[in-house]
């Protein structure tokens, strides 16, 4: 298995959240700002030389973590630079949004092109329009004196914003997925969960007894399943190089024992009767809010799930987060986590240095603190939690990672870098799910659309290792 | 007989040649030329690559899953909406009574917008808010399907809310041509001892031809679009089952970055349009057009 | 008149009360299920609501905007439909009643943009409004509207003016009217009843119109209404408030359904006279 570049002892270093953050930040003289507190390092203030009195403008979905926290993050960087702002405008559809202005020349400084319809992520970094972030990633911190800024983040948190090398995006939210429960229902009922999928299986069995549906998913987007069960179980069965290869576009890599192992499995959740009722046609909200009600006991999805349904969470649920078991109980604790939510500058646009300069902002301490504190999740910057109170689902989310130690598995690139691929492992993934496909089928059918991409010499190909 | 004519043709014309030049008639013309080209619609400019995504179309999966699915549009609508609205029609046109609420209330979905009734029905076919499915399930329907979340109804139940949307203003249309033959007629097949079946398909249908032949060019049309309330109903899915062209070719476009492709695709469903239009004009016609 | 059964009298009426509970049942059920809370929506579907939640169409109202997109897309389609019927009207008096060069090419060249599906179109255009430095306002939308409602308006207001006699036109001549006179002062008037229908058919096309705003307005301050709606509708999908949605829509279709109860009459004729000319 890989190694994570995040260890297990570091990682509690890092978040600060088990209160063992040790004070980087004590010996530098340091201004400190009246509004939002922020306390700049010394020399710190405008190291990426953003000219006085700019408006700058950006672009973000606003999804499960909502966009309070962006414009928090907006206010620190107007008081970091008077007469200069950031505006602030949250959307969904990314793409359909922003295509129209890329063409037109004409893009915001920075956007964060998350959510459904966002935009092709692969083709903005073949066409050149995004900025090489290099500059912002060694510019020095915003609140961590004698630290630069990449130095702030988790180590390995950006490595998916590597194309070729340069740092193309941020991702700005620490995440970690898996299977999702309440803990008071299943105290109530005695249950327990399981540590082997057969475990899960007869899990289901005892729930479906009692009246309860075992699953559900976010039906209209099967992708949950994806990251929720299938990246995580083929990398417990057959380790990390099958992703690797998916990525790299390897002949056959769909077609590996694994893959089909799992998704055998993942299909029984079907053939048993336990996926509910009308799960299908259910949105992600919608699929969310009946499991919140009890209608079905297990979930797939990442941190961000207990923020997005904050409004309408029933009082005492205390969701939490379990990694999903595998064929063997010695790998159930290790778990799918990384950083997401993609942050990007453009390079046409009219003040990509300002762009960078708010990821600065964004990325800082401070407003971390606000994120975890608010929003309930982390950034994935070092003490990005420290002296924060978490909730219930996350501190069951950390506890899940620190329970894998070094096992923090590796998540596949191509949704990112394929859009043809991913399309079409959302369509089989529905498929499976309800039993219009079998295993064999789904991976003759992306392994199809990963030899189309494969020989269409259009698509920029993108490697990894 | 007229003098000084160009005195106010050209002024009269010039608003309205200008406006339609500029905004229609300048970016269909860059269209065609997109449609051969390669092109991530970005800032780089268009490529141009002749036949290829043409000849690509041809061995695209998804592109023939679309076009069947338009395919039973073209075929289900007309013979469903039409057929629906004639009877309707027919009968509204005898006189019943309260025929004037039924005529009112039929055709009033025709003037919502089809962003609200594609989300007004996405919740009546839901699963858990919907009426639709716990009125099945409170008649003793253990599982009713998942409408729009199964591939082999959510076709089908898309058609429905197209009938839904549209028999009334067909019905309409249908009545106008009815109001307009003569009454002497009707009472001449009555003296004769018609039924009511005789009667319609000997007097009333061969006299709406031109109400007929509308009809089909509209019904055509909307059944090549679809975009609409596919968008707002499914998106396409679960799993394509309810593609057409219109969405896939907006997927490409702004899903793929393929807007060259994209754009090919338009074309061929402009070109479908044309042909079937021309078709039933061929078909149904019986008296040459004037210009 | 034949004689129509009472079996088949009864049999009748059973299908239009039935299609009639079909076509109206779901806006009731829409109006009602507004004043409930989600809990409500979620587990009692049929269910009339316990109490009227009113904030419901307050948070549609001042929270999703719908207000305002009610107030731009007045602002939009007025004007848009003003100037649509005065510029299509001019052009189909010189096409239906002068001879010159070019008038066969130029009429087909209007009728010609019936028939292309607005989606091949969208890219270039968005690039030309840009280029005019039109995106993101009302008036930019306007003249798109406007040109997009031509084809069909001329098309059917030079058939219009064909039919209308000679001899007024005529007579006015003799009188010694100039040409700009005998249009306004004699033609426009004539055609009223022409002007109506394509008044109502466009009104509708421009009010309901969903894809060339999605294009052409990215500020959501300047929304039009369908898009506003499928605006809600795809951020309702991450905020879980299905009951502001539902009154959203109510807001929408209730005044909707008065001004067409009110003119149902000349909305029919309208729209079908429309039809059936094209």
């Amino acid at each position: 298995m890989k190694k994570s570049e995040i260890s297990r002892r570091r990682f509690i270093e890092y978040t600060g959240a088990a209160g063992m953050g040790i004070g980087l930040s004590s010996v530098l003289p340091q201004i400190s700002l009246a509004k939002t507190g922020i306390k700049v390092a010394s020399g710190a203030a405008n190291p990426l030389g953003l000219a006085s009195n700019t408006q700058a403008e950006g672009v973000f979905f606003s999804g499960g973590f909502g966009h309070a926290y962006i414009e928090y993050a907006a206010e620190i960087f107007g008081e970091v630079h008077p007469g200069s702002s950031m505006s602030v405008e949250g959307i969904q559809r990314v793409g359909e949004r922003l295509r129209p202005r890329i063409i037109a020349g004409n893009p915001p400084d920075v956007i964060d092109n998350s959510g459904a319809g966002n935009l092709d992520t692969g083709a903005l970094v073949g066409e050149g329009e995004l900025m090489d972030l290099g500059p912002l990633m060694s510019a020095t911190a915003l609140d961590t004196p004698g630290k630069t800024f990449g130095e702030t983040l988790f180590p390995g948190s950006q490595n998916s914003g590597l194309f070729d090398g340069v740092q193309r995006y941020v991702n700005i939210a620490f995440t970690v997925f898996g299977v999702w429960h309440s803990k008071s229902l299943f105290d109530e009922k005695g249950w327990n969960y399981p540590t082997t999928w057969d475990g899960m299986l007869s899990l289901c069995d005892t729930i479906k007894t009692s009246g309860i549906a075992p699953w559900t998913y976010q039906g209209k987007y099967p992708q949950y399943m994806l990251f929720g069960l299938l990246e995580p179980i083929v990398s417990k069965i057959g380790g990390p190089q099958i992703w690797k290869d998916v990525d790299n576009l390897v002949p056959s890599a769909w077609e590996h024992p694994a893959m089909l192992q799992a998704l055998n499995m993942m299909k029984a959740l079907h053939d048993n009767g336990y996926i509910m009722e009308g799960t299908p046609g259910l949105t992600h909200t919608e699929s969310q809010a009946e499991w919140l009600q009890n209608k079905a006991a297990f979930i797939p999805c990442g941190t961000w799930l207990e923020n997005e349904m904050r409004s309408i969470t029933p009082g005492g649920f205390n969701m939490v987060i379990k990694p999903v078991p595998s064929d063997d109980a010695s790998r159930l604790s290790w778990i799918d986590a990384s950083s997401g939510e993609p942050f990007m500058v453009f390079s046409n646009g009219k003040n990509p240095v300002a762009g960078m300069e708010f990821l600065r902002c964004l990325l800082s301490k401070e407003s971390a603190k606000w994120f975890a504190q608010n929003v309930g999740s982390i950034m994935p910057v070092v003490g990005g939690a420290e002296g924060v109170d978490l909730s219930s689902a996350m501190t069951s989310a950390l506890a899940a990672v620190d329970n894998a130690g070094p096992n923090i598995l590796d998540r596949p690139s191509f949704p990112g870098w394929y859009s043809d691929i991913y399309s079409e492992v959302k369509d089989s993934m529905g498929a499976l799910l309800t039993g219009r496909a079998s295993a064999e089928e789904f991976i003759e059918r992306v392994q199809g659309a990963s030899d189309d991409v494969r020989e269409d010499e259009d698509i920029v190909k993108f490697k990894r290792t | 007989m007229r003098r000084n004519k160009y005195g106010i043709i050209l002024p009269f014309l010039a608003p309205a040649l200008i406006l339609y030049s500029l905004f229609v008639i300048y970016p269909y013309s860059q269209a065609m030329y997109v449609a051969f080209t390669k092109w991530k619609g970005l800032r780089k400019s268009p490529r141009f690559v002749g036949l290829d995504n043409f000849e690509k179309m041809l061995g695209d999966d998804k592109f023939w899953n679309a076009l069947s699915n338009n395919l039973i549009y073209l075929f289900v609508l007309p013979i469903v909406t039409l057929g629906f609205a004639l009877f309707m029609a027919f009968m509204i046109s005898q006189k019943v009574r309260f025929n004037n609420f039924y005529r009112v209330t039929y055709f009033f979905p025709q003037v919502m917008s089809v962003v609200a009734i594609g989300i007004l029905w996405s919740f009546v076919y839901h699963p858990t808010i919907g009426i639709f499915s716990s009125l099945l399930k409170a008649v003793g329907i253990k599982n009713p399907p998942v409408w729009l979340g199964d591939p082999d109804t959510a076709l089908w139940s898309i058609v429905a809310v197209t009938v839904w949307q549209s028999a009334g203003f067909f019905m309409v249309i249908f009545m106008a041509g009815m109001l307009s033959i003569p009454k002497s007629l009707y009472e001449a097949a009555a003296l004769d001892g018609a039924g009511r079946g005789a009667t319609f398909f000997r007097i009333t249908f061969p006299l709406l031809w031109e109400n007929t032949r509308s009809s089909l060019v509209f019904i055509t049309v909307i059944a090549m679009d679809m975009f609409g309330i596919t968008f707002t109903m499914t998106q396409g899915g679960p799993d394509r089952s309810t593609d057409v062209l219109a969405t896939l070719l907006y997927e490409h476009a702004f899903l793929h970055s393929r807007f060259g492709y994209a754009t090919s695709i338009a074309m061929v469903y402009f070109i479908i349009v044309i042909v079937l239009t021309l078709l039933i004009f061929r078909v149904t016609r019986r008296e040459t057009i004037e210009f | 008149m034949y004689k129509v059964s009472r079996w088949s009298a009864v049999s009748t009426q059973t299908v239009l009360v039935g299609w009639a509970v079909i076509v109206i049942f779901p806006m009731i059920w829409m109006i009602y299920s507004s004043f409930k809370t989600d809990q409500e929506l979620f587990f009692s579907p049929w269910a009339p609501p316990m109490e009227l939640q009113w904030d419901n169409f307050a948070r549609a109202w001042t929270k999703a905007h719908v207000g305002d997109y009610l107030l731009n897309t007045l602002i939009v389609v007025i004007p848009a439909l003003l100037l649509t019927l005065i510029i299509s009207a001019m052009a189909a008096y010189v096409l239906a009643r002068f001879e010159f060069v070019g008038r066969r090419f130029l009429f087909y060249m209007f009728l010609s943009g019936m028939l292309f599906p607005v989606f091949l179109a969208l890219i270039p255009l968005f690039n030309l409004v840009n280029q005019l430095k039109m995106l993101n306002t009302f008036h930019g939308l306007i003249l798109v509207y406007i040109a997009y409602s031509l084809p069909f308006t001329i098309f059917f207001l030079t058939g219009f003016f064909k039919t209308l006699p000679t001899e007024i036109e005529e007579s006015a001549i003799m009188d010694g009217a100039n040409p700009y006179q005998v249009f306004f002062k004699v033609m426009l008037p004539m055609a009223s009843p022409g002007l109506i229908s394509m008044g109502i058919f466009n009104f509708l096309g421009m009010w309901n119109q969903y894809v060339l705003p999605l294009v052409l307005i990215s500020d959501e301050s300047k929304y039009m209404l369908s898009q506003g709606l499928a605006f809600m509708l795809f951020k309702q999908f991450y905020e879980n408030d299905w009951s502001a949605l539902f009154a959203a829509l109510t807001i929408i279709m209730v005044p909707t359904l008065i001004v067409y109860i009110t003119f149902q009459k000349q909305i029919q004729d309208g729209i079908t006279t429309g039809a059936l000319k094209g």
